[in-house]
């Protein structure tokens, strides 16, 4: 029989499906054996299906290396509209890597479970839910839109809580599985307002082929503008906070151990709470568009990462300390995908499942072994007893601690080189107007409220606010194009934009608008700042506007002009100029505006100050030095190689003056952009490829930059213009997030080998009884964690070349494996591929923790780690207490909630429906009732009259 | 002597409709008030007939013999309930049967 890979995808899905109905509703009258079969049948079935399918991808993927993807649309289940939502599922390079991890590290987790269930009498419902949970699963990651993806979300959050509250009999486990609900309801309805937000602006699909086309154009996709966009990342983000348990709603998952310990590895450390990862890292074209929502996604991940990890350091619970290390290196990769370092996230995502899998199943093997005890104070020496159990988890342990060439030792080293090297790219606005320099710093402000700065090292962007428009007598809010900008001696910045709006940031400060103008001076747009000092800043614009600004308020100044002023510049505060439209000169001598003589027939463009002269360009390609008292003389530019200067559109001073304009080169007619760089014996000019006018021009980290209309920027350098689209961005706080990854690594690597040391070496702290009946597992839990623990040791190196050559079954290395998934993500980032040595730094420190843990705990818990906790009472306390958030949970939120519900109950439900509203309805029921019962005689002739008469009545009154 | 118009036959069957109607209303006896419906159905008939006569369209006598079919079987399960509340109660009287006064 030959079947298509296609038509297998579905059936990878449903055959656990069938599984769970078959053990759910008839389980209670199958033998143990037959329960196992269907159960772990089915996933091993789903298993081979999807190797199949995965290797048919793989030739898929030879034959169209751009975009690779096998998909199977079953059927269209709703369609209104615009909105059509199919269930159709789909397989390429990134759901085929979640696919493998989550049908082979079910399998065996499956397996495993017929070991450790082997005593409970709910098998069947047992293994109901877990094929249940494989369905819902499967589904989310073989989906082919959001719509089936958040199907399958909400399934697994059901199975999560259905088998950590799978002993509901025990209060505490019940109450744990509803704790793990409710907080990710919290998250799932951002998810979903996030979902309806792109559903609404994406035309009515979420198809991710379609979206992925929809959001390579233009700077916002489908969004109209980038503060949308942000939202809808952030609201989708705190979905992922909720299913990978991230900070603030983490706090499900430690509680959820409560649930049979295979389950614990499966759902809650290698499938489901990576979700959140997975669907980030499938909305990658999305969340690389918004830096404001990348920077809040790495920021979350490394705090999670580190606060997790202090918390995990004085758990005693043996299931408690792998919870904690599971948000910890959840919280990796979020950060991971948050710097934009997709390949490493996923690739983490992987190791992590197949070592923490390991860890889980050889905690449970232990659990099993000593009959429930999970205080890890209450073992030790178990290496005797349980010799593979502790080599596995041994290996598990080197695996997480970054140990040299195993597992963990390349993800989170592909994760932490990536957040030190990753930078963003962003692009340059267009018909960028607004421009400033003095020499040190740079503003660029064009279209869309965008504004480039560069400071110290480089390029920042920012999102002005919107302002309000005059559309008829209603405001409207828009986002202006920049078109002018200054910086005062402290440090404020000032940008001008159109519809009459002032912009100012403080320095160190954010963003705000400052002034607009009121009424029809809204509808004028200003041009051109000046600031002569903190308390005294100039803005000009359209038809002979001026504003002026003293420290405290705007006033519009009288300036006795109606031509459109494009610059304004001052020596002194009684020694201003601004210069417009047709040559117009105005001058303020400190107390009015005086017009004086025009300079020419052409625009003056820009002016600045230099040397203590104004200096201003106009648009017929002369500069002009303005004396006092209005006195002007034109300088003529001659630059070697240029012909002739066509155009001068903008200057900046700053060790020198720049020019910036259009130029014919010697020989040549047509017009190049060009700048020119005021030298000791003149004027050096550097010219770029035909485009339209540079308008900015200034000198920022020892490069001189330009920019102009096209939304381009470019560097002078060796008398050429180099024009690029983008410019890398790197925030600064990811130097801040490195080192938290950093000390997140040395605190893995102490606190699990603390876990082994205490657990396996070291004399035995059980009594005798417990001591006695220890055992190691049997085959069917040892093998899977045989098998696991050689992934552990080889799962990293399919990132290696290398290796990858030398072995027949792999084609590629994950990076290019993935390649075409993240390909429109990693258009918009760029990686600096420098080694230094800080990349080292995490392997060090993870190996210096893992001595440090061998010479505390190697033979059973010594005196230093103790007198460290004394000396260190309240940082312990704060530790161990898991840094009091659940108390503060309860106190502000809980506490309050609760009251408000009682108040609630009290006085809306008690008082208002019951007391007023249900009482009143039923008295006006019943005395209607007996009212109408005396129409209801029982005579049908009676009836029929009544009906007669009513006819006539009716006929009647249609004649009238 | 002038034709018949469709006037005569509808002010024919305004009167049979009266007069089933009225018999509704005022006999008391319930085998009479099933005659009565019957005529008023057979009012509604010929109404029927003379429009699809005037009009030349066949739809009338379709709906006529619709109606002859629902009030031949509205006559029997009228009849087999008039039937069984003489059984039951000795009369056929519909002022005695008011079992479903409120």
């Amino acid at each position: 029989m030959n079947v298509s890979a296609q038509q297998l995808l579905p059936l990878i899905v449903l055959l656990p499906l069938i599984g769970a109905f078959v053990n759910g509703f008839l389980g209670a009258r199958f033998s143990r054996r037959l329960s196992y079969g269907i159960g772990v049948g089915t996933v091993a079935v789903s298993f081979i299906l999807a190797l199949r399918c995965v290797s048919a991808l793989s030739r898929v993927a030879d034959a169209s290396p751009l975009d690779p993807n096998i998909a199977n649309v079953v059927y269209t289940w709703v369609v209104t509209g615009m909105f059509q939502f199919d269930v159709a599922f789909y397989l390429d390079p990134l759901s085929a890597v979640m696919l493998l991890v989550v049908t082979g590290v079910g399998l065996l987790i499956h397996i495993y479970s017929m070991g450790y269930m082997s005593e409970d009498k709910s098998y069947a419902r047992y293994f109901a839910y877990l094929n249940l949970f494989m369905f819902s699963m499967l589904c989310l990651i073989l989906g082919k839109n959001l719509l089936m993806l958040f199907v399958g979300w909400e399934g697994v959050g059901v199975c999560s809580y259905l088998l950590i509250g799978f002993w509901f009999s025990d209060d505490a486990k019940a109450q744990a599985g509803q704790k793990a609900f409710v907080v990710n309801r919290i998250g799932d309805f951002g998810f979903i307002i996030g979902m309806i937000l792109l559903l609404y602006h994406a035309g009515g699909t979420t198809d991710y082929d379609v979206l992925r086309w929809r959001f390579e154009e233009g700077p916002w996709g489908p969004f109209h503008d980038p503060m949308t966009l942000t939202a809808c990342c952030l609201l989708m983000f705190v979905g992922a906070c909720g299913k990978s348990a991230q900070i603030p709603l983490y706090v499900w998952l430690p509680d959820a151990m409560a649930g049979p310990t295979p389950v614990s590895a499966l759902i809650h450390a290698a499938t489901m709470v990576t979700a959140g990862v997975y669907m980030i890292a499938r909305m990658a074209f999305m969340f690389t568009l918004s830096p404001l929502a990348m920077g809040v996604v790495a920021t979350v991940g490394a705090c999670t990462a580190l606060a997790a990890a202090l918390m995990a350091l004085t758990q005693r619970d043996i299931k408690g300390v792998l919870a904690y290390s599971t948000v910890s290196q959840l919280g990796y990769m979020v950060l991971a995908v948050g710097v934009g370092a997709y390949v490493a996230g996923i690739f983490h995502l992987m190791t992590h499942a197949f070592f923490k899998a390991l860890l889980f199943l050889a905690a449970g093997s232990v659990i099993h072994g000593l009959a429930g005890e999970q205080d890890i104070f209450k073992m030790g020496g178990l290496k005797k007893k349980m010799p593979i159990t502790r080599a596995t988890f041994l290996v598990a342990c080197l695996a997480i601690a970054g140990f040299p060439l195993m597992s963990g030792y390349f993800s989170k080293d592909a994760i932490l080189w990536e957040v030190h090297s990753r930078s963003q790219l962003i692009s340059i606005p267009e018909q960028a107007h607004a421009g400033f320099s003095d020499g040190e710093r740079m503003i660029i402000g064009g279209k869309q409220g965008i504004l480039l700065t560069h400071v110290g090292s480089g390029w920042e962007r920012s999102q002005l606010p919107p302002t309000d428009l005059l559309r008829g007598a209603a405001k409207q809010r828009v986002l202006p194009n920049l078109r002018g900008s200054a910086v005062a001696p402290d440090g404020t910045e000032w940008v001008v934009s159109d519809y009459a709006t002032v912009y100012k940031r403080p320095a160190g400060g954010a963003w705000e608008r400052a002034w607009q103008g009121e009424d029809k001076l809204m509808r004028r747009h200003l041009n051109a700042v000046w600031a002569v000092g903190d308390s005294d800043v100039w803005f000009v614009g359209e038809r002979g506007l001026v504003v002026h600004y003293d420290g405290k308020d705007f006033a519009v100044a009288k300036s006795n002009s109606l031509a459109t002023l494009h610059s304004v510049a001052a020596v002194s505060a009684t020694e201003v100029y601004a210069g417009g439209a047709g040559g117009t000169l105005l001058r303020w001598d400190g107390t009015t505006w005086l017009s004086v003589k025009s300079t020419g027939t052409s625009a003056i463009t820009g002016m600045a100050v230099h040397d203590g002269t104004i200096w201003a360009t106009t648009g017929q390609g002369a500069l002009i030095k303005l004396g006092a008292n209005g006195a002007f003389e034109k300088v003529q530019v001659r630059a070697p190689g240029i012909a002739s200067v066509r155009q001068l559109t903008g200057l900046s001073a700053g060790g020198g003056l720049r020019l910036a304009g259009l130029a014919q080169r010697e020989g040549e007619t047509i017009q190049r952009p060009l700048v020119l760089e005021q030298t000791s014996d003149g004027w050096a000019a550097s010219t770029g490829e035909p485009t339209s006018a540079v308008r900015v021009v200034g000198a920022a980290g020892g490069a001189v930059y330009a920019a102009g209309d096209g939304g381009q920027l470019f560097t002078a350098a060796d008398g050429v213009l180099t024009a690029s689209d983008t410019v890398p961005y790197k925030p600064s706080f990811h130097w801040i997030l490195w080192i938290m990854g950093v000390l997140t690594a040395g605190l893995t690597a102490f606190y699990m080998f603390r876990l082994y040391f205490i657990t396996f070496e070291g004399p035995t702290r059980c009594d005798d009884h417990t001591w006695e009946h220890a055992h190691e597992s049997p085959p069917v839990m040892t093998v899977p964690l045989i098998i696991l623990a050689v992934l552990s040791i080889g799962g990293g190196w399919i990132s290696v070349q290398a290796f990858v050559d030398a072995v027949p079954v792999f084609d590629h290395t994950l990076e290019q494996w993935l390649a075409p998934v993240f390909r429109i993500a990693d258009g918009r980032l760029a990686a600096e591929l420098v080694h230094t040595n800080a990349a080292y730094a995490p392997t060090v420190l993870g190996l210096i923790a893992i001595g440090i843990a061998w010479m505390w705990y190697r033979a059973g818990i010594g005196a230093a780690p103790r007198a460290l906790a004394q000396a260190l009472q309240p940082l312990y306390k704060l530790s161990k207490n898991k840094f009091y958030v659940d108390e503060i949970y309860a106190a502000v939120i809980i506490g309050p909630y609760r009251f408000m519900a009682k108040v609630l109950y009290q006085v809306v439900d008690v008082m208002i429906v019951d007391g007023i509203i249900a009482r009143l309805t039923a008295a006006v029921v019943s005395a209607g009732g007996s009212v109408l019962r005396l129409f209801q005689n029982g005579d049908v002739q009676r009836y029929a009259v009544g009906v007669v008469v009513g006819l006539a009545g009716v006929i009647w009154l249609m004649g009238l | 002597m002038s034709a018949v118009t469709v006037d005569h036959y509808l002010i024919l069957a305004a009167l049979l409709f009266t007069i089933g109607a009225a018999g509704v209303m005022t006999r008391r006896n319930a085998l009479v008030i099933l005659m009565s419906v019957e005529l008023m159905l057979n009012a509604a008939n010929l109404t029927f007939l003379a429009f699809a006569r005037m009009h030349g369209d066949n739809t009338g006598h379709v709906m006529v013999f619709f109606v002859i079919a629902v009030a031949a079987a509205e006559a029997a399960v009228g009849l087999a309930m008039v039937l069984a509340i003489f059984r039951h109660k000795g009369t056929v009287n519909v002022d005695d049967v008011r079992a479903l006064k409120g």
